[in-house]
């Protein structure tokens, strides 16, 4: 709740002195692959659900007009379930991802973008392949941004972006599952940036 | 630097394309109970639907045998993965699905089943009312688990895990003993935890097909 009222406020406040950094907010969605497929007499499937999206990016400007910046994303789904066709809701699943992001320019408000980073899942019962508590994994992504000024001081920006990871649990492990899953996401976000 | 970025790519894409790879599947138990069906059997193959979940389970508030109660409701949870099956503690009896009693049992009804746990402090029984020939088994299971040492004793609480944890696999669908002392399920349980054949019989009740379902 105290967020709500912060991070506007921060953008509202900040001295548009320079323009050598800048901080962007912004809600969407992101869908994602499954985080396990497996196969017991028949096909089973797990993956967070289509998950509504919070950003905040901080970032500076570097010589040219490269960017560089680093990112929380929080994705709020479900942890759901397709066993043989039956579908199951185990509760929520949440994603905390933090990230170092790097953008460029691709033409006119169109931008690419880079990230590295870590990405955190979060499950609300601990249990299953999460009975161990939820992982960390290694995340790379890539996406695009294209931004219109909505004011004198903030700009529209709508953000797609593309990332993956390889996917295990500790359980899983001590289950006798070897390599990783790799878990694609997408992202469609559509935010606010200010520059001072 | 061009030969870099390719085989960076390279690297990228496979590391973009993998699968994780299960474990190879052990052999598992007989676990459906068979009845006389005319001249031929009829096995008995049930478990928990995930329309079912949480199931819930009661037993009486501060009893005796609530820790082990609750150690094995996780453990059977944590041994399947993908949330097959989760229970949840009731207090009301009347609301529960599977009913755990601290007392021998009584005697049986003509149509009921029962499997027992033979461990030397203390011994298990799981009844339950299938109606087989109709595909449904009529809740709730009843676990009866009682002392055959007095209320305290040298591995009493051992006994209780262990014969807890044997009881609720009953419950859950394995409705056969193993002829394996090294599994859980072996008649006179002397394991406190699962085998592989344990985990891969579980895992085989929660996805193949049943012929009894769960009413009231």
């Amino acid at each position: 709740m105290r967020m709500r009222f912060l991070l506007p406020a921060l953008l509202c406040l900040a001295s548009p002195a320079g323009a050598q950094a800048f901080v962007r907010v912004s809600g969407g969605a992101t869908g994602s692959t499954d985080f396990v497929k497996d196969f017991i007499v028949h096909p089973i499937g797990a993956r967070q659900s289509i998950a509504p999206t919070g950003a905040l990016m901080v970032g500076w400007q570097l010589p040219g007009e490269y960017r560089i910046a680093v990112e929380a994303r929080y994705a709020r789904g479900t942890w759901e379930v397709d066993d043989g066709g039956v579908s199951d809701d185990l509760g929520t699943l949440a994603t905390l991802g933090l990230a170092v992001v790097a953008d460029g320019p691709i033409r006119g408000a169109l931008r690419w973008e880079a990230a590295a980073g870590q990405l955190r899942y979060m499950p609300e019962q601990e249990l299953g392949l999460f009975a161990d508590g939820g992982p960390s994994r290694w995340m790379l992504g890539g996406g695009a941004s294209w931004s219109r000024p909505a004011s004198a001081t903030l700009n529209l920006v709508l953000g797609l972006r593309y990332e993956f990871h390889g996917f295990s649990t500790a359980a899983l492990e001590s289950a006798g599952y070897t390599r990783s899953q790799t878990v694609h996401r997408v992202g469609l976000t559509l935010g606010l940036e200010r520059s001072f | 630097m061009r030969r870099l970025a390719r085989v960076s790519c390279l690297v990228l894409a496979l590391a973009a394309c993998t699968d994780i790879i299960s474990p190879p599947r052990v052999d598992v138990y007989e676990y459906r109970l068979f009845e006389p069906d005319g001249a031929e059997l009829f096995p008995a193959a049930f478990r928990w639907p995930r329309s079912a979940m949480p199931v819930k389970i009661s037993i009486a508030p501060g009893d005796a045998l609530e820790p082990a109660l609750v150690r094995a409701i996780g453990l059977w949870e944590d041994l399947f993965l993908h949330g097959e099956f989760r229970a949840t503690l009731v207090g009301n009896a009347a609301d529960a699905d599977i009913l755990v009693r601290n007392a021998v049992p009584p005697a049986l009804l003509r149509a009921s089943r029962r499997l027992e746990g033979l461990a030397p402090e203390c011994r298990g029984a799981t009844d339950f009312d299938p109606v087989l020939r109709d595909g449904e088994l009529t809740l709730p299971f009843e676990i009866y688990v009682w002392s055959r040492i007095g209320p305290s004793g040298p591995n009493l609480a051992t006994c209780y895990e262990i014969t807890m944890l044997h009881e609720l696999g009953h419950a859950l669908g394995i409705f056969q003993h193993s002829g394996n002392v090294g599994d859980l399920m072996f008649g006179d349980p002397v394991r406190n935890g699962f085998s592989d054949r344990d985990r891969a019989t579980a895992e085989a009740v929660y996805h193949l097909p049943v012929t009894v379902v769960p009413v009231r």
